[in-house]
């Protein structure tokens, strides 16, 4: 968390490289787990586990996109209606001056 | 039914449901406003807004002239290099307000804080786009583009008049339950309506209290 800490808004490029710092950390700590509690016995291994790592990352970052498409989608909907309401208000006030 | 929604009922010519009175006073006398009403609500906050934002308004500085806002002609506010101004549809004014300043005066609004230093109205986005930073990209309706960081999506919702309770204040209670249910406090199935909380999320508490219960039985 602390790779993403700023005191000014972070820029989508900032933003971009910070997930980068962010992942590069994960996977040295993850094997630097795994390599303390022998996980791994050979080369193969450890390539494997770190596709594993990076499989994993990828699939929080795609179900985190979807479940953010969810909400977007149901503000989308308010804001629909939303507007629609005041779109409504706006013509019913309208006609009152007309009269 | 709230006052504002009365209100609105009495102008678009229904039955009257609220009663308007309207005294004329001497010029020596203060003018005053009394609103008598049975509850205060955000509908009657927002109402009283209204009131005082059209007797003040907002000044925004545009060069050497000073222009008195509305804060539905606002878009939103922003701060770059503690300077502050208000964005509306083609125009952009100085403001010598503070970003905490404008949140505070803005907050019965439609206003939200999209993000550390940006306040946006909510009724002047077009749609939101989420984004594969994690963060949301609300189109306005002048089509500018602005970033909603993801912390500060809840009080959208909330101001969109979604559900109160987020994900994170659900897992808080359900940790809240397993320290009071561990700590041999709850001898009885959970009832946290105290708690106020939806129907659903109440399900999932007295599911996870049975589910403790079994794993208790099973491993004493």
């Amino acid at each position: 968390m602390i790779v993403f800490c700023s005191r000014k808004t972070l820029s989508d490029r900032q933003e971009q490289v910070r997930q980068i710092l962010h992942f590069i950390l994960l996977e040295i700590a993850m094997v630097y787990i795994g390599w303390m509690n022998h996980f791994f016995a050979g080369t193969k291994e450890l390539i494997a586990f770190m596709l594993v790592v990076v499989l994993v990352y990828v699939f929080v970052r795609l179900v985190n996109y979807q479940m953010d498409k969810k909400a977007a989608d149901e503000l989308n909907l308010k804001f629909k209606e939303r507007r629609k309401k005041s779109e409504v208000a706006t013509w019913e006030d309208g006609r009152k001056d007309m009269r | 039914m709230s006052i504002f929604q009365k209100m609105k009922k009495r102008n678009k010519g229904g039955n009257i449901a609220v009663k308007v009175t309207i005294e004329e006073i001497p010029i020596d006398q203060e003018e005053k406003l009394i609103l008598r009403c049975h509850g205060f609500n955000e509908e009657t906050l927002k109402l009283v807004q209204s009131i005082k934002d059209s007797k003040n308004g907002l000044a925004g500085y545009l060069g050497d002239e000073i222009h008195r806002l509305s804060m539905d002609e606002i878009f939103y506010f922003e701060v770059v290099d503690n300077h502050s101004f208000f964005y509306c549809r083609d125009q952009v004014y100085e403001s010598h307000l503070k970003l905490y300043e404008f949140e505070k005066m803005s907050c019965t609004g439609s206003f939200f804080r999209a993000s550390k230093s940006v306040v946006l109205n909510a009724d002047k986005i077009d749609y939101i786009t989420p984004s594969f930073s994690g963060r949301f990209e609300a189109v306005l309706l002048n089509q500018e583009k602005i970033t909603v960081s993801r912390q500060y999506v809840t009080d959208l919702k909330r101001k969109m008049g979604g559900r109160k309770w987020n994900l994170k204040s659900l897992y808080t209670n359900s940790y809240l339950c397993i320290l009071l249910f561990w700590r041999g406090l709850l001898q009885q199935p959970l009832y946290i309506v105290r708690f106020s909380i939806q129907k659903r999320y109440l399900m999932q508490m007295i599911e996870l209290d049975f589910f403790y219960r079994h794993l208790l039985q099973t491993f004493p």
